[in-house]
């Protein structure tokens, strides 16, 4: 299962949402038609690919899950500061795994981004499952998280 | 756990379990695609058998999550005892 994960075609080492299994001989699968990166699915991957490699610690099948994870930025789900100036991310339905999934691998800064782990640090926010709107903090400072109920 | 009354099950219940368990268990590991390992998306049930469409794109296809749920019913397969060190070492599971 490892091996055939690995020949997977990725965009920026994320999964697509849909690979075919049939007819493919020993090609690895192939993206089907409809392609699409799903930050709900790849949280739901990566959250079940750290458990696994917790659960075989010192194995080569740790090692190579670990690689596998190493390859993924979590950035690529969210809006870049330069152009929209904020993170909007709906967080009312459970793709709110892919937060938990960003937040777990702390990622650092890229570019001009602030490190995710900033930018979802609202806890209320997830519990509540509101929209969370994150304006760019100034350079040293710590992020403001203004939470916006469903109701406004 | 604190609050919640407790209850030990009869042996005929700890049976029935126990059946349940290790059919879920079977009907799991025949949801892997024999060609690439990877479990399937949908699979037809029939007669108690699973039933995978391997010629139809339609249906033998997966997802990230399907993947992932592969995952963990390796830890719990082998945790649980249903799956061997020999099996789980196989090209097909890892």
């Amino acid at each position: 299962m490892m091996e055939t994960l690995e020949q997977l075609e990725t965009h920026e080492g994320f999964l697509y949402n849909w690979y075919y299994l049939s007819g493919r001989g020993k090609k690895p699968p192939e993206v089907t038609l409809n392609r699409f990166v799903s930050s709900l699915d790849n949280g739901d991957l990566d959250i079940c690919l750290m458990a696994t490699a917790g659960a075989f610690q010192q194995t080569e099948l740790s090692k190579r899950i670990e690689r596998f994870l190493a390859k993924k930025d979590y950035h690529f789900f969210f809006n870049n500061w330069p152009f929209a100036g904020f993170y909007e991310i709906n967080l009312f339905n459970h793709n709110r795994l892919s937060n938990f999934v960003s937040i777990a691998f702390a990622q650092g800064s890229k570019g001009n981004s602030a490190p995710l782990s900033e930018g979802l640090i609202s806890l209320e926010s997830l519990k509540n499952g509101c929209p969370l709107r994150v304006e760019k903090p100034a350079k040293g400072q710590l992020i403001r998280i203004p939470i916006k109920t469903a109701a406004e | 756990m604190k609050g919640i009354p407790q209850k030990s099950l009869n042996q005929n219940e700890l049976t029935y379990l126990k059946r349940l368990e290790k059919a879920t268990f079977s009907g799991f590991e025949k949801l892997f695609d024999r060609t690439t390992g990877l479990p399937v998306d949908i699979a037809s049930v029939s007669g108690g058998d699973v039933l995978i469409l391997q010629d139809d794109t339609n249906y033998s296809k997966t997802s990230p999550t399907n993947i992932g749920l592969g995952f963990l019913y390796l830890v719990l397969a082998r945790d649980r005892g249903y799956l061997s060190q020999k099996k789980l070492t196989s090209t097909r599971f890892v």
